[in-house]
């Protein structure tokens, strides 16, 4: 909404063939998961962390990688375990010279990557994944009272495995708020599969990704994306989508009064919007509509809210309260 | 970006709010009209069938609505440019594209998104090429033409329904209740309300105790009885001009008073002393409703007794009233074949009523 760089008609229709062209070469990778790699992509041009969520062996980690290689920037990765300590994350001061000149010397570790592929984030100790706090929101560590900014453009990439829970510990909602998007993988059909077997049997398409976007040109995306128009009317439909899911406010949804204990935070009105900018410059427009922000919102909203008792203990899932309640808000808006 | 380049946005915009105010006093013109046509009919009705409405009052209902229509009309604020943008949006397609456009031109141009330019020339370009029926819809004319049928209804209503021919279309017992229900003296009820509206005037005294005979203006099957009375010896002259009733044989009473009279019961003036053929038939018609309710059973010629089981009373239709009655049921028998047939009607509609 701010004045921000001027963008063109030319420069509209090149975001949209660049990215058009980099999730193609994702979907190279990751077979059958186009969905996945639209959002990962989306969340990745707004800045935003993303928390990938699947059982093991469906490419969470490929795709990491793959898009890493194809946008050009260094990926970190953490392997989470409950001995994982923060230090391990962010870094520590080791001492280093002789001879009397010997001093402390902050290493950094491997949050001050580009990308941070967090794997199993939900192993790790809640005083670990506190580590990634400041590092998610601020893009900055702090030790020992000195701050260390890290790398601009700087994303976490976190995955988590939804079937086993013994020795985890699930994410605070502090830590879950900050990420932008929370994405299933799912498992591909069966044509995605034999797809995949033909790619994968006899090389491992993520090491071969070449580069696709230059880091210069991927910051120049994320500039014009900020440059897109939200009109005021978009910005009055994304509040009123993010109130219907709180369940004792005004504009709640009966589904939220329902189902869910909290709704979503203004982070989420944050995240939805700026998603949003990325799927209208995506779809070679400079202006967002509301089929924009129905777009991105169940990856926004879904790890956002909580079930109440009675619907965790019926097993009712967070996206088909959400289906429900953007039915709504689409008739309403 | 130029003022001039919003100048296709702004035309479609002004263009679409004016056809929208247009189609909004078609529709509130249609919802008056259709709400005047509505209490007219019922105004009409009511005037038709109940009581008369006051001309004022038909032409109220009609005018209120309509003006209220009006006013509702001209209260409202004209279509905003945002309300237009969003049909805009709607009815081409062109997924918030306009809405987007009216936000950035309402902006301060420091204030602009840095694609507002791509935006606003989208916005013109689509502007330029799309008019404000495809906006808002053909069919204009229609919605002009909306509120006229309604409307007609309402004046034909009005014109056929509270017409000097109101009243002609009345079903006639129900003309013909009302006006006896004048006639009648203090309360009556239903029943002898309706037996009323069907007895001619000179019956009313048998029905409605206490009924004079005083009448309205005769309508025209009286005035066909005055034309050819039936030919009734021993009637006064002044009692010429009543209807055809059948004389009734002197009662005792009235015979002893003329011999008290010095008199002979055979005398002219005994003969002239003719009872009140009314009173003496209404006398007959309690003396047989005392008896029904006594049990004993009331007849009429020709007809079967009406009360208690067929077995319980040894005579067969078809015979003759027993002469228990004495006085009341010579009287009876006197009647006229026409007011025994009112009487037969009168006696089913109190049982009706009972």
């Amino acid at each position: 909404m701010n004045a921000g760089q001027s963008v063109s008609e030319r420069d509209v229709a090149a975001f949209h063939e660049d990215f058009t062209r980099l999730r193609a070469v994702l979907d190279g990778v990751l077979a059958g998961q186009g969905a996945l790699v639209r959002d990962l992509l989306v969340a990745v041009l707004a800045g935003g962390h993303v928390l990938l969520e699947g059982p093991p062996g469906l490419g969470k980690t490929n795709l990491a990688k793959a898009l890493a290689r194809a946008i050009g920037v260094d990926l970190a990765r953490i392997q989470c375990t409950p001995d994982l300590m923060p230090s391990d994350i962010t870094g520590s001061e080791v001492l280093t010279g002789g001879d009397g000149a010997r001093e402390f010397e902050f290493r950094p570790g491997p949050v001050f990557a580009s990308m941070v592929l967090v794997d199993e984030i939900n192993r790790a100790t809640p005083r670990s994944q506190s580590a990634l706090l400041e590092a998610m929101q601020e893009r900055q560590v702090t030790y020992a009272g000195t701050r260390h900014p890290l790398p601009n453009p700087f994303w976490v990439l976190a995955t988590q495995n939804p079937i086993e829970f013994e020795g985890t510990y699930p994410l605070p909602e502090a830590q879950l708020d900050r990420f932008m998007t929370k994405l299933r993988v799912d498992y591909p059909a069966r044509a995605a599969l034999v797809e995949l077997a033909a790619r994968t049997l006899d090389a491992e398409p993520a090491d071969s990704v070449e580069l696709v976007l230059a880091p210069a040109r991927l910051q120049q995306m994320m500039a014009q994306a900020r440059a897109v128009v939200v009109s005021r009317d978009i910005v009055e439909a994304a509040a009123a989508l993010v109130l219907a899911t709180h369940p004792d406010g005004d504009g709640a949804s009966a589904v939220a009064r329902a189902h869910l204990r909290y709704g979503a935070s203004p982070r989420a009105l944050q995240a939805l919007l700026r998603q949003a900018r990325i799927h209208a410059l995506a779809d070679g427009r400079g202006h967002v509509c509301r089929d924009d922000l129905l777009a991105g919102a169940l990856p926004v909203l879904r790890h956002r809210v909580l079930l109440g008792i009675d619907s965790e203990l019926a097993d009712v899932a967070a996206d088909a309260v959400l289906v429900q309640i953007l039915a709504e808000w689409t008739q309403r808006n | 970006m130029s003022s001039e380049s919003h100048e296709p946005i702004n035309a479609l915009l002004d263009a679409v709010r004016t056809r929208l105010w247009q189609r909004r006093v078609a529709l509130a013109g249609f919802w008056g009209a259709s709400c005047a046509a509505l209490l007219a009919l019922l105004t009409g009705l009511l005037h038709r069938l109940h009581q008369e409405v006051p001309d004022a009052m038909l032409a109220l209902s009609v005018a209120i609505p309509l003006l209220a229509a009006l006013l509702w009309t001209i209260a409202r604020p004209r279509p905003s440019r945002a309300r237009a943008a969003v049909l805009g949006d709607r009815a081409l397609r062109s997924r918030g594209l306009l809405v987007a456009a009216v936000d950035q031109i309402e902006r301060p141009a420091a204030q602009r998104a840095g694609a507002a330019g791509v935006v606003l020339a989208r916005a013109a370009r689509l502007a330029g090429t799309v008019h404000a029926a495809d906006v808002v819809g053909r069919g204009s004319a229609w919605s002009a033409g909306r509120p006229l049928l309604p409307f007609a209804i309402a004046l034909s209503a009005a014109v056929l329904l509270s017409g000097p021919g109101a009243g002609s279309g009345l079903p006639a017992p129900s003309r013909a209740a009302a006006a006896a229900a004048q006639r009648l003296p203090g309360p009556v009820t239903r029943a002898q309300s309706m037996l009323a509206a069907s007895a001619p005037a000179r019956d009313l005294q048998a029905i409605v105790p206490g009924a004079h005979l005083a009448r309205p203006p005769p309508v025209a099957r009286d005035a066909r009885a005055i034309a050819a009375p039936e030919p009734m010896p021993g009637l006064a002259a002044s009692d010429r001009a009543r209807p055809a009733v059948p004389a009734l044989p002197a009662p005792a009473h009235a015979a002893g008073r003329a011999a008290a009279a010095g008199t002979d019961a055979g005398d002219a003036r005994a003969a002239d002393v003719v009872p009140d053929p009314s009173r003496a038939a209404f006398e007959s018609r309690r003396e047989v409703l005392l008896r029904r309710e006594a049990g004993y059973g009331g007849v009429d010629a020709g007809s079967v007794r009406r009360d208690g089981p067929a077995s319980a009373d040894p005579r067969q239709p078809g015979d003759a009233v027993a002469p228990a009655g004495g006085r009341a049921d010579a009287a009876l028998s006197a009647l006229s074949p026409a007011l025994r047939a009112y009487a037969d009607r009168y006696l089913d509609v109190l049982d009706q009523t009972r």
